[in-house]
């Protein structure tokens, strides 16, 4: 994970800062107060903090009432440690408490983001992506910031140096970071046995799943060759089927159709065989139905002449019945004429009746209806006119209040008018008074700005001077450096190399010399000489007695007088052998150095040879400081070469000068700095457009009020014309209260005339009833007698025409009776009914309709027989076209093929599975073991703190879950909380940048390593410039020089310095405070 | 048989079928199909040879002796070469378009292709309806082609029957099934009666690819079978058979005579025992499927994968079988004992095996797939 980018707005001390981070090292710095541990905090709050949660409130500014916002960008791989391609993620996060907003975004390639959550899930997905081992959040979450181990270990806050010590694994709320470090320690703590079985089994998994777990498509899948073989082989195996199903449909269609063949044929037979018997049936039925046709026709003939003969008897008794009931039907019709006759008469006087009634009764009752009519009429009529009079004097009324209402809102429009005129021209003369203002302060303005560019033309020219001067300085500096320098190479001091193998040199002469001390021990027994005298070791020679024992370590010289000398040396041959030549060395190489330097010792010349380090070392500063004079001098050249800008700048105001009264500009300028002067411009500026805007308005206002009075009064002018029109002559008022009389009157007289026309009317309609009811009446018994008649008359017709019949008929019968001789008939008829006899009737009876169904029924059976035979020959056919039996064999063939690399996957589909589990299960022991956490990181962090400290501390010794649990120091464990606070700082840091750097991930340094000294600071420098090619460091200072050459920091007013893998950036140039 | 004997024949005939030139093998690997492939064209030499050395009149080749009525030149090119070579005027051969190779517009037998216009003179195609060919000075062959992948039509019932007075020795051959056989109805069915039906004193036949003789003995009707076998379970393939006709009777002689090259057996495996006897077989010219339904420890499925590969060969050396096929799906794997080869492991080694064994105890996938990360991990650590 490596941080890309940071905003923050309104947290906590800082109203807004923004900066860009680089891969490596990133030294942020700034003076104490500055808000540097704000950003550190931001950061933190932006990858752990939920935006809801309480802990948010602390970041709420301190002087007014925000919300507190940060955007933070980075790069990491969607899941933890995996080596796929990193994401930019960025999060944006708002701590408003329940109004707090969170949104993740991520992008494949930095410039097109997509939303992956919005709130709370914000925070399960980041936890995911770092694995740091913080839980996934739940409800508004504990007091304080969630954390964990590496949370600690890589965000962690200011805190008592090396607290980070106490901290561990075993705290963790998630095992996510405990495996994230495990997977990530594997390679410096593995077993190599271990290692072995999982880079294999690992290497297996790759084969056949991606880096994230999904089995590879494609040609790299070990299972590519044998799935497209099951593909080939299944189109194949479709393809064989669909031909063995094809010929299993035309196989059985053609059984069907063979079967269906049979039948019809059976069919057809069958009904050929029932027509030749219907054939037969239908003869023998023609030949009987003939003679039973001869036998029915004679019997029609003999009953059509007894018929004869009876129906004469018949008519001869109907005619004498109709001839005797004529006079009884004669007399009933002459009675029925007379009742009918009565009833006309009666029915005529009714109607007159009924007519009169209708007609209007009387001529007098006819007459007081019609005046009762007129009477209406006239009243009506009355009515309208006075009601159209009144309409008139209401009309003059109503015109007359609505002239004076207009009279009034007349008067009303001039006052409106007047004013309206007279605010224009108020406005009017304000425009000029703050135009004239506006004038005033520009022209201050372009005073003042004279009067810069002339400032800044004399600082050109002043820079100029300044930077000769610099110039000169630095040269005689620089000459005195490099005699300096020079008379240093001439001192010929050896190098520091040199004097550690001197310093070896002498110690071979110390352990030679030592060799040889095997101890000496003599005793002069006798001499014959006076003195004795002894020299043992380095000792100075001494007298001794006789029988004085003297003792000695490598070396011992006696003599005896002056004529004897006895020289004894201890040590065997080889180690005097091996002093000799470790003395020939010293004499060659060292001590004619010695000598030369004058120099007593090696301690001597090292003394020197580190005066003289010193004094290079403040040469070189001081040749730092000559080049950084020369920047200077740099910047002021650079200023000295804006001069002929600045003058011609200078120039440029001098002519916007031109016809100003300067005197009366310089002194309102005098008044006012500049600002104040543009504000004042400004001011008038607004005033002179707020004026001329009223101006325009109060015109516009007062062209509406003229127009608006003189539509107005053209009104008036029509109001007053119509109301001469319709004023009456009198008083209106008094004019109206006499209509209102007259009217009531007639509409009371109306109402009179009314109720007497419907009384009148109601006596008419009783009357026509009663007449109504009379005439119905005697139409109903004029219709009896007419009907009566009529049936009197009908019955005496019928009569008649009944007789006429009777004769007429019995006149035809007597002809056809005298033609009937009814024996003769009679024995005809026997005779064919015997010839019927003797014909026996058929099985069936069998018509030419049914012989004719019997023959369209063979026909079709026929066709029946000839399709199935034609659609067998085609089924035939299509067999032919079909595998049949070849096309089951290959199918078969197909199947088992198709089975047997169906297995051969299933196999390698387990195998590769039982590949990723023993992968994984791999890996889940080695976490649950997790002994070698501890001893994979105390390693490296153990030759770094030795490098440190110069090999003073033995090991650290970390636990299982990385707690520390003490350094080695003299073959003792000692409690890391024995050391000074500035070493266990030292301590932690060395190893929270070993943790980052196993991750590959981003750490934050902040304040820390307070407490030491510039040369450690420097090898840390050193230490973090190396591993910032697999971690991103983010220092937090308020001392630059400890990791910065003046050369490496920004130029005066920029923010950002990228050298090599290290990034400055000035926070006092990207915070700003609230 | 005797010369007494020999002296007494009045024809001799072999009668084959079913070579399946071009047939392809899926379910092998793709060397050994290419083997399999080669052996049915080389079985062709051993046909010949034995008509040669039998002395016999005419060979009857009664259909498919290709496996697709369009043949690749690879097939067709060399039969045209052996037929060259051992084609005779005394001794004729007679091929018979079957229902995978059946005579049609494009087909090889078609008098318009290459493979046709090829043939030497004494080499006939039966590609008429009424094709007949005198045998001998009293024998006669009557042919009928298949003209298409399966049809209803008995062709055996199509040939004309004896004629009244009629003696001679009467031949048919066609292909297609008897109607006991599966599927007889759109194969091209045959009348098991036919023979006698049609007055046959021999019906040969082609399509089965066992080796088939079917009563009654006087008008036999026989299936001689596929030279070389084309999959396992295929009882009496590899044969051809010998017609012997006596000048005294007319029932004749059948005699199955072996030429293919290879054996096709299945074998189940049931333990170890009977895995190791196999490896010690001679089985050079069998086609060989070990069935394994057996459980085996992780030192014994080693054993087992060293068998196989004795068996199958490798890419540096043949096996002892012709050729292998594997069917595992029976083979399962005992990992309760891994030995002593974890003995001396990293604790974190034997962590893990512990884990896979307690997994392994579940049933179904599970199980088996921990059961294999035992046997990986078994062999990782031993190879190492």
């Amino acid at each position: 994970m490596r941080l890309l980018s940071l905003r923050i707005r309104s947290f906590g001390c800082v109203e807004e800062a923004r900066l860009d981070l680089g891969p490596g090292v990133n030294v942020l710095y700034g003076p104490n107060d500055l808000g540097k541990s704000t950003l550190a905090q931001a950061i933190r709050a932006a990858l752990l903090l939920p935006s809801s949660h309480r802990e948010g409130q602390q970041f709420v500014p301190w002087h007014r009432d925000a919300i507190p916002e940060v955007r933070l960008r980075f790069e990491a791989p969607d899941e933890p440690g995996s080596s796929a391609p990193p994401r930019t993620w960025r999060i944006h996060k708002l701590f408003g408490g329940r109004k707090g907003k969170a949104e993740l975004e991520w992008s494949n390639d930095g410039v097109h983001f997509s939303l992956e959550q919005k709130g709370p899930g914000v925070e399960t997905k980041l936890r995911h992506i770092l694995g740091w081992g913080v839980l996934e959040p739940r409800g508004r979450g504990p007091r304080g910031f969630p954390s964990s181990f590496l949370t600690t270990v890589l965000l962690g806050p200011q805190a008592v140096p090396g607290s980070m010590l106490g901290h561990s694994l075993h705290d963790d709320p998630s095992d996510s970071g405990r495996e994230r470090l495990t997977e990530a320690l594997q390679a410096l703590a593995q077993d190599p046995r271990f290692k072995e079985v999982l880079d294999a089994a690992q290497r297996k998994v790759d084969e056949a799943f991606t880096p994230t777990g999904k089995p590879r498509t494609g040609q790299r899948s070990p299972m590519a060759k044998v799935r497209q073989q099951i593909e080939t082989l299944e189109a194949r195996l479709r393809e064989h089927q669909e031909q063995v199903n094809d010929s299993e449909t035309v196989r059985r269609r053609l059984l069907d159709l063979e079967a269906a063949r049979t039948e019809a044929i059976v069919a057809r037979d069958e009904t050929e065989q029932a027509l030749a018997r219907a054939r037969a049936a239908f003869e023998q039925g023609r030949r009987r139905a003939e003679a039973a046709s001869k036998e029915q026709r004679a019997r029609e003939v003999l009953e059509q002449g007894r018929a004869v003969l009876a129906e004469r008897r018949v008519w001869q008794e109907a005619a004498q019945r109709h001839l005797e009931g004529r006079p009884a039907a004669q007399a009933a019709l002459d009675r029925t004429l007379a009742t009918e006759h009565e009833a006309t008469q009666q029915l005529v006087r009714a109607q007159t009746a009924l007519r009169a009634v209708e007609e209007g009764g009387d001529a007098q009752e006819r007459l007081a209806r019609q005046s009762l009519e007129t009477r209406r009429l006239e009243l009506r009529a009355e009515h309208e006119r006075v009601h159209a009079r009144l309409r008139r004097v209401e009309e003059a009324l109503e015109l007359a209040a609505r002239l004076e209402e207009a009279e009034e809102r007349d008067e009303r429009l001039g006052q409106d008018l007047a004013a309206a005129e007279r605010e224009a021209d108020q406005a009017e003369a304000a425009r000029r008074e703050a135009d004239a203002e506006r004038r005033l302060y520009d022209a201050a303005l372009r005073w003042q700005r004279y009067t810069q560019a002339k400032a800044r033309v004399d600082a050109a020219r002043e820079a100029g001077a300044e930077a000769a001067r610099l110039e000169a300085e630095a040269a005689e500096r620089m000459a005195a450096i490099e005699r300096a320098e020079a008379e240093l190479t001439a001192a010929g001091l050896p190098e520091p190399a040199t004097i550690q193998q001197w310093r070896a040199l002498a110690e071979e002469r110390r352990v030679a010399e030592a060799r040889l001390g095997v101890g000496l021990s003599v005793v002069i027994e006798r001499s014959a000489v006076g003195s004795i005298e002894v020299e043992r070791d380095e000792h100075e020679p001494a007298t001794v007695a006789v029988g004085e024992r003297v003792e000695a370590q490598r070396r011992l010289r006696v003599r005896l007088g002056e004529d004897f000398e006895i020289a004894v040396e201890g040590g065997d041959p080889q180690a005097r052998a091996d002093r000799e030549a470790v003395e020939q060395r010293w004499a060659d190489e060292v001590a004619p150095v010695l000598e030369r330097l004058g120099a007593p010792d090696v301690a001597a010349v090292e003394q020197r040879l580190g005066d003289a380090q010193q004094r290079r070392a403040e040469l070189v500063q001081q040749r730092q400081q000559i080049e950084g004079q020369h920047r200077l001098v740099a910047t002021l050249r650079e200023r000295e070469a804006e001069l002929p800008a600045l003058e011609q700048s200078l120039e440029a105001s001098a002519k916007a000068l031109a016809g100003l009264d300067r005197e009366a500009v310089e002194r309102r300028a005098g008044d006012y700095d500049e600002a104040t002067l543009e504000q004042r411009r400004a001011h008038a500026e607004a005033r002179v457009d707020e004026s001329q805007h009223r101006h325009a308005q109060a015109k516009s206002r007062a062209a509406g009020l003229r127009s608006e009075q003189q539509a107005l009064r053209v009104q008036l002018e029509g109001q007053r014309a119509r109301l001469a029109e319709v004023r009456p002559q009198g008083d209106p008022e008094q004019e109206r209260d006499t209509i209102f009389d007259r009217l009531a009157a007639i509409e009371g007289e109306q109402e009179a005339v009314q109720q007497d026309l419907v009384a009148h009317d109601e006596a008419r309609s009783r009357r026509q009833a009663e007449a109504k009811a009379a005439l119905d009446e005697a139409q109903a018994e004029a219709d009896r007698a007419r009907l009566a008649t009529e049936q009197a008359r009908r019955e005496l017709e019928e009569r008649k025409e009944k007789l006429a019949q009777a004769e007429g008929r019995l006149a035809q019968l007597e002809v056809q009776a005298r033609e009937v001789d009814e024996a003769e008939l009679l024995a005809r008829w026997e005779a064919a009914a015997d010839a019927v006899r003797a014909l026996p009737p058929p099985e069936s009876i069998t018509t030419a309709e049914d012989l004719e169904q019997a023959e369209q029924e063979l026909n079709a059976r026929q066709r029946e027989v000839g399709d199935l035979q034609t659609a067998f020959e085609q089924e035939r056919g299509a067999l032919k076209q079909v595998g049949g039996a070849i096309a089951r064999e290959r199918a078969e063939q197909t199947r088992e093929a198709l089975e047997a690399a169906k297995q051969r996957e299933r196999d390698l589909e387990l195998d590769y599975e039982a590949w990723r589990l023993l992968a994984q299960t791999l890996r889940e022991a080695e976490t649950a073991e997790g002994r070698h956490l501890g001893q994979a990181l105390g390693e490296p962090v153990h030759e770094r703190f030795a490098s440190l400290t110069g090999g003073r501390y033995g090991p650290l010794a970390l636990g299982r879950d990385l707690q520390a649990q003490g350094l080695e120091v003299a073959g003792d464990l000692r409690d890391v909380g024995a050391l000074s606070e500035g070493v266990q700082d030292q301590l932690a840091t060395i190893l929270r940048i070993a943790i980052a750097e196993h991750l590959g991930t981003a750490l934050v340094l902040d304040d820390h390593l307070a407490q030491t000294d510039p040369g450690r600071v420097a090898w840390f420098r050193e230490l973090l410039m190396k591993v910032s090619e697999r971690a991103q460091i983010l220092v937090l200072t308020c001392r630059p020089e400890d990791y910065l050459q003046a050369e490496e920091r920004p130029a005066a007013g920029e923010a950002v310095r990228d050298t090599g893998g290290l990034r400055a950036i000035d926070l006092s140039e990207v915070i700003r405070r609230a | 048989m005797s010369d007494a004997q020999e002296d007494d024949l009045a024809l001799k005939l072999l009668h084959t079928a079913d070579w399946h030139l071009g047939r392809r093998f899926p379910g092998f690997g793709p060397e050994a199909a290419l083997e399999l492939m080669r052996a049915r064209m080389s079985v062709i030499d051993a046909i010949f040879g034995s008509a040669a050395h039998n002395e016999v009149d005419a060979v009857l080749c009664a259909g498919d002796l290709f496996d697709d009525p369009q043949p690749e030149a690879d097939w067709w090119k060399p039969l045209v070469e052996r037929l060259q070579r051992y084609a005779r005027p005394q001794r004729p051969i007679v091929l018979l378009p079957g229902n995978h190779d059946f005579l049609g517009p494009g087909t090889a037998y078609h008098p318009s292709h290459e493979f046709r216009q090829a043939l030497p003179e004494h080499v006939h195609v039966v590609d008429r309806d009424d094709f007949t060919l005198r045998l001998s000075d009293d024998a006669m062959l009557y042919a009928r082609p298949c003209r298409s992948r399966a049809e209803g039509l008995d062709l055996a019932m199509a040939l004309p029957a004896r004629e009244e007075g009629d003696s001679s020795i009467r031949i048919g051959m066609v292909h297609g099934s008897t109607f006991d056989m599966p599927d007889h109805e759109t194969n091209f069915p045959i009348d098991r009666d036919a023979a006698r039906a049609r007055g046959f004193d021999y019906l040969a036949i082609g399509d089965t690819h066992a080796y088939r003789v079917y009563e009654p003995p006087q008008s036999p009707t026989v299936y001689p079978g596929a030279p070389e076998p084309t999959t396992f379970g295929e009882r009496d393939a590899g044969s051809v058979a010998l017609v012997f006709f006596g000048r005294r009777r007319r029932r004749p002689l059948i005699r199955p005579e072996r030429v293919a090259r290879f054996r096709w057996e299945e074998r189940l495996v049931e333990d170890m025992p009977s895995l190791r006897r196999l490896r010690d077989e001679d089985l050079h010219r069998t086609v060989l499927r070990v069935v394994l339904r057996l459980r085996v420890s992780p030192a014994e499925r080693d054993e087992v994968e060293e068998i196989l590969q004795a068996l199958g060969g490798t890419s540096s050396r043949h096996g002892s079988a012709a050729v292998l096929q594997v069917d595992r799906s029976g083979l399962a794997l005992d990992t309760s004992d891994l030995g002593d080869v974890l003995g001396d492991l990293p604790q974190v080694l034997t962590d893990t095996a512990d884990r896979l064994r307690a997994r392994a105890e579940s049933s179904g996938e599970e199980g088996e797939v921990a059961q294999r990360a035992l046997y990986h991990l078994y062999r990782l650590v031993r190879s190492g």
